[in-house]
């Protein structure tokens, strides 16, 4: 890393206190729980502050960074629950741990909350990053991994899906 | 939440949208505490690892440093450890004191070595090679050219010539010879010439070729044998033939071996009296009979094989080789001698071609492997990005 590149690069303690929120409301989007999105946001930071010294500020900014490690423990996440459903389901002795506790946001309606709720972690991710953190579809697309026209049209699939779901709600 | 029945989708979308920004996840308060704490740890953290960082750059500048030292260090060395210049053209003798040979000068650039085979009874190899340099500074006597013009200066040439003998002792000569003569004309009366040397001083002439084609460089090669003895006087009327271009000549004693072979021949011999005494006798059973005649065949078939070889052994230590080449044309024109810049340039050069042939054989082993692995990664990548979306679209 440069001097400047150094220079440049903003200290841990600037970059948690600036993007705290953005990385909880990315995270409780994701996992749609607001306690696991807590402990997972908690643990997120703790593991960029262990690799903080690998950040480059040339590569990409310190909220996608922090993001990206946070899609990371949330995706650990959700593979220890789907190991533990898998064995719960061999014997048979299932439990429901989740509580659930509305996690996407206080003031929300509930028909958005209970539309939100329904799609899939991954459709959420997208309105996360898009609606919520407003990045552009290129960052949102390099930052999954998929192409700028995929990013797209899960968007708006996604956002089809929900204002669907809050329409046939409230026509309920 | 209510929604009117004709509201536009973007609009209610846009809506949404706006309404999900509105109601954004806060973090609790604990959380912030947590960050918070995590935070002045890391501020504490940030000054150790910057300082971390700037050592890191440290220690790719000594890297640097060390390198470009080492590659300084590795051409001074390498100027250090050149072989000592060869001395200037006609000073310096050498003695074959092992044979009782008379000197042996050491011309120009020409490399002399000596070398010694124990397996042959003691055998001592000497060579005498000459290239005749193009500079004619400093020696007198060589002065030929390679292109230039013939000039009198064989004249040290033949008495060096005439100085490379075994003496008395048994010895194989090979003298190689290359003669410049002036037009193909000269080449075939040379030619004959030299057959004629050799005839008359009771040698012969192995093989002979003449490649003489209508245009360019007429050449003819020919093997000459004539007796050890009369090798000088062959020597140096052959080099009268032309100018010579470029002369070598090796002896090897074959004193040595002849003798350890006479031993062996005369022990034989007395094996086999004492076989023959012994089957003479009546007492032998017939089996222990048949054993010695074996024994017997076999050693004088050992003992025709011996006198054999030994009067081959003889044969060669009697009769010089003479291998001599005479052409119309040049010997390729030496390459300046290169400036030390340009050495110590080659010998870097020549270190990191090693260097280099070591990385690609390296890479080339590690290849296949590397390639597994690639392979691996791309497979692991593969199948973790459909875990995660397949964990996301639950």
């Amino acid at each position: 890393m440069t001097v400047a590149a150094l220079e440049r690069k903003p200290d841990f303690a600037q970059a948690a206190r600036d993007h705290l929120g953005a990385v909880h409301a990315y995270v409780a989007y994701l996992v749609g729980n607001r306690a696991v999105a807590e402990d997972l946001t908690a643990t997120a930071f703790e593991k960029a502050l262990r690799n903080w010294t690998r950040f480059d500020p040339r590569r990409a900014s310190a909220r996608t960074w922090l993001c990206a490690i946070a899609r990371s423990v949330a995706l650990d996440h959700f593979r220890a629950e789907d190991r533990r459903r898998r064995r719960e389901d061999a014997y048979a002795v299932r439990q429901e741990f989740e509580i659930a506790e509305p996690g996407f946001g206080d003031g929300l309606s509930p028909e958005l909350e209970s539309a939100l709720a329904s799609l899939s972690a991954g459709e959420r991710e997208v309105i996360a990053l898009r609606v919520l953190l407003e990045w552009d579809a290129e960052t949102v697309a390099q930052f999954l991994g998929i192409s700028r026209s995929a990013c797209s049209m899960r968007l708006s699939r996604a956002l089809e899906k929900l204002s669907e779901r809050v329409a046939s709600d409230v026509e309920a | 939440m209510s929604r009117p029945e004709n509201e536009n989708p973007k609009d209610r979308l846009e809506k949404t949208a706006r309404e999900l920004r509105k109601h954004r996840p806060r973090p609790s308060e604990a959380l912030v505490a947590r960050i918070e704490r995590l935070a002045e740890r890391g501020a504490a953290r940030q000054s150790h690892s910057t300082r971390l960082q700037l050592s890191r750059r440290r220690l790719v500048f000594a890297l640097a440093a060390a390198l470009a030292i080492a590659t300084v260090g590795a051409i001074v060395a390498g100027e250090l450890q050149q072989p000592s210049k060869t001395v200037a053209s006609g000073t310096t003798a050498h003695t074959l004191g092992s044979i009782g040979a008379p000197k042996i000068a050491r011309l120009g650039v020409a490399p002399f070595s000596e070398s010694s085979d124990q397996t042959g009874g003691g055998t001592s190899v000497y060579q005498y090679a000459e290239k005749v340099p193009t500079s004619s500074a400093g020696a007198k006597s060589s002065a030929l050219s390679l292109g230039g013009t013939p000039t009198s200066a064989t004249l040290f040439d033949k008495a060096q010539l005439a100085s490379i003998t075994s003496g008395n002792r048994l010895a194989e000569l090979h003298a190689i010879l290359m003669l410049k003569v002036e037009n193909r004309d000269q080449l075939s009366q040379r030619t004959a010439q030299a057959m004629k040397i050799a005839r008359s001083l009771s040698g012969y002439v192995v093989s002979t070729q003449v490649n003489a084609p209508s245009r360019g460089v007429a050449t003819s090669y020919l093997v000459l044998k004539v007796p050890a003895k009369r090798s000088q006087e062959a020597l140096i009327r052959i080099s009268e033939l032309g100018k010579i271009l470029s002369q070598q000549v090796s002896l090897v004693d074959v004193k040595g071996t002849v003798t350890a072979e006479g031993k062996s021949i005369q022990a034989l011999k007395r094996e086999i009296a004492s076989l023959e005494q012994t089957l003479r006798g009546q007492t032998l059973t017939a089996q222990a009979r048949s054993q010695l005649q074996i024994q017997l065949a076999r050693d004088r078939a050992r003992l025709s094989s011996l006198r054999t070889q030994r009067t081959k052994d003889i044969l060669r230590g009697r009769l010089a080789t003479i291998t001599l080449t005479l052409t119309t044309g040049d010997l390729p024109k030496l390459a300046a001698k290169p400036s030390r810049i340009y050495k110590a340039i080659d010998r870097a050069w020549n270190g990191l071609s090693s260097e280099i042939s070591w990385a690609t054989m390296a890479i080339i082993v590690a290849s296949p492997f590397l390639l597994l692995a690639a392979l691996l990664a791309v497979l692991v990548r593969f199948r973790r990005r459909r875990e995660e979306r397949r964990l996301l679209e639950k």
